[in-house]
């Protein structure tokens, strides 16, 4: 008795806490609100006035928010070893994660917001909304499978909910800008500089990567792998990386005109890769996947996670 | 609309996009060239596995032992069935107990441990390992 009872407090403790952020966030920024949630242009926010309060805008936001999420975050909230990691995550190291995507939500935002003279104030504001989505449709995902019940442990039960967060919380960011279609979407900016490529990149790299960090399979290639297959590996990374972004004209490519092509490797498609490889020890390292192990299986599972790190690296230089 | 989206890569950059690219240059070259070496000295390599006894405890239910396997050969081995016995002093097996260790990858160890009713202070203990797959 004592024990249930325990956990129903528990579990009743997580949900006043997650309503009271989200309760939090739409007290303190309504009036803002108005336009700049999701998909508001700038005409109509300066045709209806500062203060209005759109109620239709600021619905469809959340919806484009929740619909990211899935979208994004639906392959991992389905994966098995997410569920497990939800208890048998190293607690610091999953605090860590879920610190560093607060700046990583804020430079997305700030990257992708809506208008050009976004302010961080507005980043900070978006990226925090995102997350509060973001745990809202992994809480909501997990309760339909079944995952979360009352008898759920209070560590596994923040857990779950905290790690899907993640790539819940980049989804609704990206389904806001990617899945509306608002004329004055700052994503265009031809002069965006090189310290936002290189984040858009770790960006890519670590979506992809998150989605398949927690997976056996991607220790098991690599210890079914020789050292000629990892050195394939390499190889083949860089050329598609390359490849996307320089050679196969993708809307979103990159021009090189009087620009010698190894002059964008090295500068553009190198760091990159780098990247994607750092992106991808960060990820082992944190679902625990490296304890124990001596550096070259190390070395040989980061290239084999680098892989999809480095396409989906290319992809956001594209994309986003 | 496409042609607006397209980027283009300027002739003359700052210096720091040639440090970053050096730099990175010089990392991947140094990963491959320890991939490489790593290639020629780890020909028809073979696992070496080797179990270590770390500690005893009394639990609710027996007695538990604790273990580590290392792997110092070159190659990573599978599926590694860990069998610990009890044995009287007619090297005789009283209690026997197995746990299957999933992976043991190269130059690595893992920890474990197994579970006996009986206190294997009392009598000799022996744990090896007694087999492996390849991954």
């Amino acid at each position: 008795m004592s024990v249930i009872g325990y956990n129903i407090c528990a579990v009743y403790k997580t949900a006043q806490f997650l309503f009271s952020v989200q309760f939090l966030f739409s007290a303190l920024f309504l009036r803002q609100m108005s336009g700049v949630i999701m998909g508001g242009s700038g005409e109509t926010r300066a045709a209806a006035g500062e203060t209005a309060f759109r109620t239709t805008d600021f619905v469809t936001g959340l919806a484009r928010g929740i619909a990211g999420a899935l979208l994004f975050a639906l392959p991992m909230q389905m994966t098995m070893e997410m569920w497990d990691l939800g208890f048998a995550m190293d607690r610091f190291r999953l605090a860590l994660l879920l610190i560093l995507t607060v700046p990583l939500l804020i430079g997305i935002a700030h990257r992708i917001g809506f208008e050009k003279t976004v302010s961080w104030r507005e980043d900070i504001r978006d990226a925090m909304i995102a997350y509060a989505i973001g745990i809202l449709a992994s809480a909501m995902i997990l309760t339909l499978f079944k995952l979360l019940t009352p008898e759920t442990s209070e560590q596994d039960f923040l857990g779950k909910i905290a790690l899907q967060a993640v790539p819940a919380g980049i989804g609704a960011l990206l389904g806001r800008s990617q899945l509306g279609a608002d004329p004055d979407d700052a994503e265009d900016d031809p002069d965006s500089g090189y310290g936002a490529e290189l984040f858009m990149m770790a960006v890519g790299a670590l979506f992809l990567n998150l989605n398949m960090a927690p997976t056996e399979e991607m220790i098991l290639i690599s210890y079914k792998m020789t050292p000629w297959h990892a050195l394939a590996t390499i190889v083949l990374s860089i050329l598609v990386m390359h490849a996307f972004v320089y050679a196969v004209s993708f809307e979103g490519g990159h021009e090189l005109e009087d620009t010698p092509g190894w002059h964008a490797l090295i500068r553009f498609t190198l760091p990159g890769y780098v990247i994607a490889l750092l992106v991808s020890l960060y990820c082992l390292w944190s679902f625990g996947r490296l304890d124990g192990s001596g550096s070259m299986p190390a070395l040989m599972s980061t290239i084999v996670l680098g892989f999809p790190g480095a396409i989906g690296a290319a992809a956001a230089r594209l994309i986003l | 609309m496409a042609s607006s989206r397209r980027k283009i890569v300027r002739r003359h950059p700052h210096w720091i996009e040639w440090t970053t690219g050096l730099l990175s240059t010089a990392l991947v070259a140094t990963m491959t060239g320890m991939i490489l070496y790593h290639g020629f000295t780890a020909k028809d390599a073979a696992p070496e596995l080797a179990v270590t006894v770390t500690a005893q405890r009394p639990t609710a239910q027996g007695f538990e032992v604790s273990f580590i396997v290392s792997n110092t050969g070159k190659k990573t081995a599978a599926g590694v069935p860990v069998t610990g016995r009890l044995l009287n002093d007619g090297q005789q097996p009283v209690e026997t107990r197995e746990v299957t260790i999933d992976y043991v990858p190269a130059q690595s160890q893992v920890e474990g441990a197994l579970l006996f009713s009986a206190d294997p202070g009392a009598s000799r203990l022996d744990v090896r390992a007694s087999g492996y797959s390849d991954p």
